[in-house]
């Protein structure tokens, strides 16, 4: 589904060149929970950027879903990012002045479909969540827990390949994180992947499979033991 | 035109300050195709032709001493010995001239009641050789002849003749048949005179006034201590014809030559206040126009910036370059329209209210939709830079926190 063959980036300022991330390969199938983990400043959001489109690498190779990324404009990468990946960010992101039902409408409104399609996949989606019956709702009348939940719900409308999802229970007390994973793994258990990007490695234990990032360098962890929590 | 529901309902939502920026428009609409039409009622007012063959024409006043004969004598000496000249092609006497602001206005009527005036006039008294030097256009009826002409000294209106009258004015009497007022005796001041000519344009010495289209043009001639001669050069030799004037009439012992202008002298010097006043008018609309498109742009500039966070949302979740600068292109089209319309409903209330009152003209729809349009593109002008630099606002900002 995912396939990153020497994938590097370096940040060029005039004088001064910073290694971001030292070439990888990394490949993660369809239906798998991928956790990254990594202390600040190790290259994160630099690989969750990467992965989701968001950023050019410098070297290297990368396929989504057999698409070569490398070469596309602007528009192709927007309507892949648009159709293959769904984001849940940390800060949640949800637009302030329009309700739920519209706020999960926003990315579908990029796409031809149908309004009777939009609407199947927006209620569908805020089911899925627990809060179709609060669709008339604004974001800043919900809890942040439930805010991430639309998010979520967001995330998922679109039916992409996988979801990305940045730190997605850092703004989040622990009982609320707790219900926000719980979700994310009942999503995964009906064969939508997941890549998850967090530091908090009570929650990337729960995922399948642990990749973390250090100074740049990626490395799988099999057997993560918890004492490096 | 899929951006336009959620550009409303944000809209809705968020209420305080796209509603000052629609009150900013239309005001700004409002009164940018008021000022607009104000300024091109004037610049046709300056523009607008006096019925004169202006750039032959010059005049001066003259002084003259002795007897009332002596006087008469030596104006038609004058007269004579200008009309001589090889530069000049025509010279009369006249008691004023149209835009100079000096002259008579007199009541006309139908009967010598005063209180049955139809309307006033301005007066001038010459004789029958007027028509030519001035270049005026007899529209029906007779030229005045030279057996019409009658000498006197001073207030010739106070005696019958026969007069030409403008246009305007054989409308004013007659609005169904102006051409029946030939033949007709009008009362100017509740003295009887004989209509035997219409002039297609001659005009009152006040801009401003309500009657400059009316006048009366009559066939008595005066010989008044200070007399106004006018002199029609050949064409294109007015230059020539103002100096060899000049000298001649300086070698007449005595001779003082007062206000000797060429009739563009006169013009400039009459519309000279209107002009600035129509020049300033462009600079306050093209000031105004300004500041609500610099107004449009800080906004704009501001709400980009505010959105940044927003605008990567969007593009991480899909939105094309192309979305983004739609999306703030058609947000700024619809606050525009908004403001349009309060500027229509306020141009037309304003409008009755001043036509009520003022009896102004009220400003044509052509200057409504007109303005419209001209106030949309602005809009959309004034938004694109910033509209672009939203569109380059790049996804990865989504991933950064606050």
């Amino acid at each position: 589904m995912l396939s990153m063959r020497h994938l590097s980036k370096a940040y060029y300022t005039d004088t001064i060149k910073t290694q971001a991330l030292q070439p990888f390969d990394l490949s993660i199938e369809q239906g798998e929970f991928v956790a990254v983990i990594g202390p600040s400043g190790s290259g994160k959001t630099t690989f969750l950027n990467i992965t989701g489109l968001l950023e050019d690498f410098c070297g290297g190779s990368y396929e989504l879903d057999g698409v070569n990324v490398e070469k596309l404009n602007d528009k192709a990468k927007s309507k892949l990012r648009n159709e293959k990946v769904g984001f849940i960010f940390q800060s949640f992101n949800l637009i302030p002045e329009l309700n739920l039902y519209d706020n999960v409408d926003m990315p579908l409104r990029y796409r031809k479909l149908s309004s009777k399609d939009r609407h199947e996949r927006i209620m569908d989606a805020l089911n899925k969540v627990g809060l179709a019956s609060r669709k008339a709702h604004y974001p800043s009348q919900l809890s942040g827990g439930q805010q991430q939940r639309v998010a979520i719900a967001r995330a998922i409308a679109g039916k992409p390949s996988f979801l990305l999802a940045d730190e997605p229970t850092g703004n989040l007390d622990s009982k609320m994180a707790d219900g926000i994973m719980e979700l994310l793994k009942d999503i995964n258990a009906q064969g939508t992947s997941i890549v998850m990007v967090t530091h908090d490695a009570q929650q990337a234990v729960k995922a399948q499979r642990i990749i973390e990032i250090r100074d740049g360098m990626l490395s799988e962890r099999k057997n993560y033991d918890k004492a490096i929590a | 035109m899929r951006d336009l529901l959620p550009i409303l309902k944000t809209l809705n939502k968020n209420k305080a300050s796209p509603l000052l920026l629609i009150l900013q428009i239309a005001l700004t609409f409002t009164i940018l195709v008021n000022a607009i039409y104000m300024m091109v009622l004037k610049e046709q007012e300056l523009v607008q032709p006096t019925g004169l063959a202006e750039s032959q024409l010059f005049s001066f006043r003259t002084n003259f001493e002795g007897s009332d004969e002596e006087k008469n004598a030596a104006l038609d000496t004058d007269l004579a010995d200008i009309r001589a000249l090889a530069s000049v092609e025509s010279v009369s006497t006249i008691t004023s001239m149209p835009l100079t602001n000096w002259g008579r206005s007199l009541d006309v009527g139908l009967t010598p009641e005063e209180d049955e005036r139809i309307t006033h006039a301005g007066y001038y008294g010459s004789d029958d050789t007027i028509v030519d030097t001035l270049g005026l256009r007899v529209v029906a009826g007779r030229n005045l002849q030279h057996n019409d002409v009658v000498h006197t000294y001073f207030d010739g209106h106070t005696e019958s003749a026969s007069v030409l009258v403008s246009q305007d004015l054989a409308h004013k009497i007659r609005p169904n048949d102006w051409r029946s007022v030939i033949g007709e005796t009008i009362y100017v001041e509740s003295v009887p005179q004989k209509v035997v000519g219409i002039v297609e344009t001659m005009k009152s010495p006040w801009r401003f006034w309500y009657a400059y289209d009316m006048t009366v043009i009559s066939s008595v001639r005066e010989h008044y201590e200070e007399s106004i001669i006018v002199v029609k050069a050949k064409s294109g030799q007015r230059e020539v014809a103002m100096d060899e004037v000049r000298a001649l009439m300086l070698k007449k012992s005595g001779r003082q030559l007062d206000a000797f202008k060429s009739f563009e002298q006169i013009k400039t010097e009459n519309l000279q206040a209107d002009y600035a006043v129509s020049q300033t008018l462009k600079a306050v609309i093209a000031a105004l126009a300004c500041v609500t498109m610099l107004g449009i742009f800080g906004q704009a500039r501001y709400t980009v910036y505010k959105r940044r966070k927003q605008i990567g949302t969007r593009r991480a979740l899909g939105a094309t370059q192309t979305d983004i600068l739609r999306y703030f292109m058609i947000e700024n089209a619809v606050v525009s329209l908004f403001g349009i319309t309060l500027g229509i409903v306020i141009a037309i209330t304003a409008n009755i209210y001043l036509v009520n009152y003022f009896g102004l003209t009220s400003v044509p729809g052509d200057y409504l939709i007109a303005g419209a349009i001209v106030m949309l593109l602005a809009g959309q002008l004034a938004v694109t830079y910033p509209a672009v630099v939203a569109a380059r606002v790049p996804p990865a900002i989504a991933t950064r926190t606050a």
